[in-house]
């Protein structure tokens, strides 16, 4: 397997740039996540990586060699889309057998064979081999779209949201399946999506992009925990996070349209600079609390809406005119609709945001 | 609004028996959602009761009277569509309108009536919008609309979200579930997510193969699964299911997992007293344990038996981390970072009070 | 962004893709230019000349001297007329009959492929041998029609000057309302069934759904098909020929009967290129004004 990297890639479709200057680095048997929503140039990367489209500046690098002007087929990439794109007409094993016959490859019969057992065993298709693709359930099918990429050895996986034709639980499955073989091929994979539960649960790193730029490059657990700036934290984490107006004077956050004013600690102005003037502040569901009384920076909200997610409850509570925070409750807190409850936030846990920007103010 | 009464209703496409022997009772005012997997049946039976479905026998009824002749048009219910199907040629005021004008209702009485149902759905700066012009969530709110602006006696969805991004099904669920609180629709709600299920459903409906596995409250169906079906369709991560043999000891009781007999847990000796009661059949029990009723512990702790992380799932609130005892997996929910690293030795025990035993030939729950 | 259709690869040796696609491309346009653009430049020049074609005489310029010839003679607009009011009866025939058998085929039940292909059989067919077929079926003494009609032997079609053109409107409408039907079934099937069922919930009647779902839905295809009958129904020239020679008299002499007798029975080369030069412009201002409407049906 093989690092990856993109210099400065740009490329443009009809004068429309969906890939702006991105530079991106993918190590040697990393599982690196590229993760947006619709349009944001994801599958265009990945698609100018392979080579099936070319950019219109940057480079390309595959195993430290310059790749910008190869075609696909000698880039020696494997890729795995969201349609399974499999020849209906054949069996699996025909499937899979397929990209080893090519004429550049020069792959004994034996030797083909035995990869493609390998590779149906790894993938546990083995015995649905001698079955045409279109009596397969999607799942099968992903697992052996999968394993047509995996039996060529290639430099690197390139995948297009491979999961998301499948149902929930299969996804839950699939993902488990999909990281513990990568670490087994000790694979380079690139994989696109706009699920940022995938992203979160199989990634090495998540790179998360908009509008043709990469805007963060981390772990998980950073991305998830120092978003760098409003659209990361929106976009990664179930519930998702609450955003809210504010402004900030002498160390008190006060939201806007609304009375609420809390103390911040010490320690969060410092992290934030003593920053002071309008801010947009982050709290993530689980970090809301909840409480039936007031007590001191408390403040008081309505409840809206309670949903019993069976592990813990999502609940919604309505402040100043019409501002809505939602909040994680363990299962068994009740409330009726429109009941006073009382708020505040884990300080520490706050993200604040510069409100012209939308860039985080964390230090 | 209406209540609906499903009796017996048993539906063929040719000789696959797709219901069978469906028994369903809606009240007034209250919202069910029918979830299972595709093929399971619950489209059919939601297209059962709005009409757009014979049935093959049974008696269906809307508030208390007999509705399985009538034609969908004489049933006076609402369907929203699972890709909305809006009138493509039709602007979202034309497409709101189309069932008032249907009936003959004044021009000035449509425009009022649209609008108003517009402005609760938050759709007045799209209302001359064409459907290819509107996102989806515009589309599904249009969708609503069209199905509000004439008072049905019910709503039916079919997984109306089902083509939408998650955070903007996680936006539009919140607003759906207030509305039905606002408008008090009877609603009865198809979806294969058990999460759209557990956030807004009164009641859930399990279904598969067909067959109505359970009904209950969120909480209910969550906390006390009928069967095995339902505890793993029901939660995610799914529920640990492990073959165990129980035995008591004098005090205590013991659930012994795995091959090799050497991992036991220990628990309260009601739990064997539960199990006598029931009349267990040792050979064939399996426990049950939602993943954030796994205890983990980094350090040796009493009554703990010793685990090996295989895999770390970070998915921000908290993680979910693999565990290998002996040679079953399973999945318990972290703190974020509480365990450091796969191979990482943790030592893990199970909430007693989250115990679920089911018998693996029936797949039925003991009910302890 | 999903581009699900990938370039095919260069290949690692012999042809590159853009040879290829010359390879393919250029004996097609060779072939075009030789049958298609030569003859159109060369009438066009004829148009403005002075020339018979079975004469030895060179072409002679005279300007547009046999553009205002033709416009200038009333003939000519009786023609016209004549040729509008056959294009108008013929294709609204060819619509109701199309889109009303479309109607009844548009479920499902048994047979109906078979029906179809039925059905399709006289657009296949040649209109020199529908029009020869029908002028024995119109013959009033042996034909079919009158005995069907419970007619009288002598009841005259063909022969009969008010209605030679009911006769020939009729057949056409026989040959083509198929083509039609083919057109609006592609357009009816293409509305998604769940339009119904949504307007079924929302309790619309037949007639309400008819008028504000399937019309609207399948009228590009309709008028595409409008389109295509009205330009070929323009030019019309075998069926009648072949079935009445453009007469009793010039009854039913539409436009290409009248060109065609211009350019070979007078042999007058150059006024009846005009003729025909005319009768493009037309054909090809009314099919703007129909593709002005379709791109408006499009746009919804």
């Amino acid at each position: 397997m093989a690092a990856i990297r993109l210099d400065s890639v740009t490329k443009k479709y009809d004068g429309v740039i969906a890939v702006d200057d991105l530079t991106l680095e993918i190590q040697d048997q990393e599982f690196y996540v590229l993760l947006g929503p619709t349009g944001a140039g994801k599958t265009t990367t990945l698609r100018c990586l392979s080579g099936l489209e070319s950019a219109h500046e940057g480079r390309v690098f595959i195993d430290n060699k310059d790749v910008t002007d190869w075609s696909p087929a000698n880039r020696d990439v494997a890729m795995v889309f969201q349609q399974y794109s499999l020849y209906p007409n054949y069996t699996v094993r025909e499937n899979l057998s397929f990209p080893l016959k090519s004429r550049i490859r020069n792959i004994t019969p034996d030797e083909r064979n035995r990869r493609v057992e390998y590779v149906a065993k790894t993938l546990r298709i083995d015995h649905l081999l001698d079955r045409a693709t279109d009596k397969l359930s999607g799942g099968e099918m992903q697992r052996v779209s999968i394993g047509r990429a995996i039996v060529r050895e290639p430099q690197a996986f390139l995948m297009d949201e491979p999961l998301s034709n499948l149902d929930a639980k299969l996804r839950e499955a699939l993902r488990l399946e999909l990281k513990r073989l990568q670490r087994e091929l000790g694979a380079t994979l690139l994989y696109v999506t706009h699920d940022q539960v995938e992203a979160m649960s199989m990634a090495d790193r998540i790179g998360v992009i908009r509008d043709g730029v990469l805007i963060q490059s981390d772990k998980p657990f950073e991305v998830y925990n120092r978003p760098k700036n409003v659209f990361v934290a929106g976009f990664v984490g179930t519930p998702k996070i609450n955003f809210l107006e504010g402004h900030v004077t002498d160390g008190n956050l006060t939201l806007k349209g609304t009375t609420d004013t809390f103390r911040l600690k010490t320690e969060v102005m410092d992290k934030i600079g003593n920053v002071s003037g309008e801010v947009i502040v982050g709290i993530r569901p689980e970090d809301v609390n909840l409480q039936q009384q007031q007590d001191e920076n408390t403040c008081a909200a309505m409840i809206y809406l309670v949903e019993h997610m069976g592990m813990e409850n999502w609940v919604s509570v309505r402040i100043g005119e019409h501002q809505q925070i939602r909040a994680v409750t363990d299962s068994a807190f009740e409330a009726d609709v429109d009941a006073t409850i009382y708020y505040s936030f884990e300080q520490e846990k706050l993200h604040f945001f510069d409100q012209n920007t939308e860039d985080s103010l964390v230090l | 609004m209406a209540t609906i009464r499903l009796s017996n209703i048993v539906k063929r496409f040719g000789p696959l028996e797709v219901i069978k022997q469906l028994n369903l009772d809606i009240k007034d005012r209250e919202f069910v959602v029918l979830l299972g997997p595709s093929g399971c049946g619950k489209t059919t039976t939601l297209r059962a009761i709005a009409g757009l479905e014979e049935i093959d026998s049974g008696e269906i009824a809307i508030d208390g009277q007999e509705v399985q002749a009538l034609p969908a048009r004489d049933r006076d219910i609402a369907f929203v569509f699972q890709l909305f199907a809006l009138y493509p040629h039709l602007s979202a005021f034309d497409n709101i309108a189309f069932p008032l004008k249907a009936a003959g209702v004044a021009k000035n009485e449509i425009a009022a009536k649209v609008k108003e149902v517009a402005s609760v759905l938050r759709i007045g700066s799209i209302i001359d919008h064409m459907p290819s012009a509107m996102s989806g969530g515009d589309m599904q709110r249009v969708a609503m609309a069209r199905a509000l602006v004439r008072d049905p006696k019910a709503m039916l969805m079919d997984e109306p979200m089902g083509s939408l991004d998650a955070k903007l099904r996680e936006e539009l669920r919140t607003e759906l579930k207030h509305l039905h609180i606002e408008t008090g629709s009877t609603t009865v709600y198809v979806t294969h997510d058990q999460v759209e299920a557990m956030s807004m459903g009164d009641k859930i409906a399990v279904m598969d193969l067909g067959i109505l596995q359970q009904i209950g409250k969120p909480k209910e169906v969550y906390d006390n699964p009928a069967n095995v079906f339902v505890a793993q369709f029901i939660g995610s991560p799914v529920m640990n299911l492990v073959d165990c043999q129980c035995d008591g000891n004098g005090d205590v009781t013991h659930v012994v997992i795995g091959e090799r007999h050497v991992d036991r847990f220990e628990f309260s000796k009601a739990i064997y007293e539960k199990l006598k009661a029931k009349d267990f059949n040792q050979k064939s029990l399996a426990v049950g344990i939602r993943p954030e009723a796994v205890l983990v512990e980094r350090q040796p702790t009493n009554g703990y038996i010793k685990a090996e992380v295989d895999d770390i799932e970070p998915l921000g609130p908290y993680d979910i981390v693999d565990l290998k005892v002996g040679d079953d997996v399973m999945r318990a929910s972290t703190r974020s970072r509480y365990v450091e690293r796969e191979g990482q030795e943790v030592w893990i025990h199970l909430d007693e009070n989250r115990l679920h035993f089911f018998d693996t030939v029936s797949g039925e729950s003991l009910g302890i | 962004m999903n581009h699900t259709a990938a370039p095919i690869n260069p290949a690692q040796g012999g042809l590159s893709d853009l040879s290829i696609r010359n390879l393919f491309i250029i004996p097609t346009i060779v072939f075009l230019i030789l049958i298609n653009v030569f003859p159109l430049l060369w009438s066009l020049y004829l148009s403005f000349h002075e020339w018979r074609a079975n004469s030895a005489d060179d072409p002679v310029f005279v300007g547009i001297q046999n553009y205002r010839e033709v416009l200038n003679d009333s003939n000519f607009w009786d023609t016209f007329t004549l040729t509008a009011q056959y294009v108008v009866y013929a294709v609204i025939g060819e619509v109701m009959v199309g889109f009303g058998i479309a109607l009844l085929l548009n479920r499902s039940m048994r047979g109906k492929g078979l029906i179809t292909t039925l059905l399709l059989l006289p657009m296949m067919m040649s209109p020199a041998v529908v029009g020869l077929f029908w002028k024995l079926l119109w013959n009033p003494s042996w034909g079919i029609v009158n005995p069907l009609l419970g007619l009288p032997n002598d009841f005259a079609w063909l022969s009969d000057p008010d209605r030679a053109m009911w006769a020939v409107v009729i057949t056409d409408v026989w040959m083509w309302a198929p083509f039609v039907m083919l057109l609006s079934l592609a357009g009816l099937s293409a509305i998604p069934q769940y339009l119904y069922e949504a307007a079924e919930i929302d309790r619309a009647s037949w007639w309400f759904t008819f008028r504000n779902i399937t019309l609207p839905l399948v009228s590009p295809l309709l008028l595409i098909a409008i389109i295509f009958r009205t330009m070929e129904n323009f030019k019309q020239f075998d069926m009648i020929f072949t079935m009445t020679g453009g007469g009793p008299g010039i009854n039913t002499e539409v436009n290409a009967i009248k060109l065609y007798r211009m350019a070979f029975q007078q042999w007058d080369t150059g006024k009846s290129c005009a003729f025909a030069y005319i009768m493009l412009i037309m054909v090809i201002g009314i099919s703007n004004i129909y593709i002005k409407y379709l791109n408006k049906a499009k746009q919804r």
